[in-house]
């Protein structure tokens, strides 16, 4: 290898370094912000604004989901996180699809009196495909 | 050796590969549709839906895999200014952006009908959306082939290479709206019955990369 290819390398090598320090860093720092959603644990640990868009992420409780006017579509359900606690969603409005009691969803809406008053509501759904009956 | 590092040396290879691949993906791709929309099972909670999977796992798979192999490429290009490694690198070029944009289409197909959004910026979406930027950054710096621009080219493109782990990882370190790992997961994922027509779709796609990058290659030599 000759001298101006050496010196190549070596500048190559080290900008490459100082990017991905730079971005791990970044990363570490930001890492709650690049989250999509919180826990209902996160959630009773803090205070939000009234005004303040607060996204929360857990599986829907089985048997949890009442219609408060089914007319108007307009529902009450608890989602669970993995500590075990609970969260009441306030929603009105078409739900997804994949929307299921036992199934994991996000709410995105405002924060009153302990319950969410979502405004969106999006269905996730797991990494499993398996034909029916199987 | 130095003959190997002319590009016009690897033309009658390029028209094979073309030749051979041309052929294998004319029988493979109508059996790899076939299979994979009519022969496979339903999805027990996604129901047809997931049938988007067979386009758009080997879409995003390969996206990253052209991406990787072009930093490769962009890595001995920058070190020792091979012409041979610049055509390769530019032939497969377009293929990876368009697969990238194929994976986020399909996918914001796939996520209105499931999730029920189009788009969200969560960490997998918006990493594979970084990517897309990265390769149209390289393609239009690399278009015009000037000295300058082609080496800021190539810069950026190793420059986004931090970008594939994160997007690979995005589903494990933060919480996001897309599921976790399929083809990668540990425990079985997905049902033998759909497992081996997606298989063969990815096998479909390296070679549609194959393909196009080889007729690119034999276009920007000749030129």
């Amino acid at each position: 290898m000759s001298r101006v290819h050496y010196k190549r390398l070596i500048i190559i090598l080290l900008a490459g370094a100082v990017a991905v320090v730079t971005l791990a860093m970044m990363m570490v720092v930001l890492s709650q912000e690049i989250n999509l959603y919180l826990t209902p644990t996160e959630i009773k640990h803090r205070t939000f604004a009234k005004s303040q868009r607060v996204r929360v992420g857990g599986l829907v409780v089985e048997h949890s989901l009442v219609y408060v006017d089914k007319k108007n579509l307009e529902m009450l359900f608890d989602i669970v996180d993995q500590q075990g606690t609970l969260l009441k969603i306030h929603y009105q409005g078409l739900t997804p699809t994949l929307f299921k009691e036992g199934k994991g969803v996000i709410a995105e809406g405002q924060m009153q009196d302990g319950q969410l008053y979502a405004k969106m509501l999006l269905a996730k759904h797991d990494e499993n495909y398996k034909p029916p009956g199987t | 050796m130095k003959k190997y590092l002319l590009p016009q040396s690897w033309l009658s290879f390029a028209y094979y590969v073309r030749s051979i691949c041309l052929g294998l993906l004319m029988a493979s791709l109508p059996i790899g549709i076939y299979w994979s929309f009519w022969l496979a099972p339903v999805d027990v909670t996604q129901g047809e839906i997931y049938r988007l999977i067979y386009v758009h796992v080997p879409a995003a798979f390969l996206s990253l895999g052209v991406y990787v192999v072009m930093s490769v490429l962009a890595f001995v290009f920058l070190t020792w200014r091979l012409k041979f490694c610049d055509l390769v690198c530019r032939s497969i070029a377009p293929t990876g952006w368009f697969l990238c944009a194929l994976a986020l289409i399909t996918g914001s197909v796939w996520g209105k009908s499931t999730w029920g959004t189009y788009w969200i910026w969560d960490a997998r979406l918006t990493s594979q959306l970084v990517l897309l930027i990265f390769y149209s950054i390289f393609y239009l710096l690399t278009k015009n082939q000037g000295r300058v621009s082609t080496v800021a080219g190539y810069v950026f493109l190793l420059l986004g290479l931090v970008d594939v782990p994160i997007i690979h990882y995005s589903v494990n370190w933060w919480n996001t709206l897309h599921q976790g790992t399929t083809v990668f997961a540990k425990h079985e994922a997905i049902h033998s019955t759909m497992w081996y027509p997606l298989m063969l779709m990815i096998l479909n796609f390296v070679l549609i990369v194959l393909v196009l990058g080889s007729s690119r290659f034999l276009r920007l030599v000749s030129k």
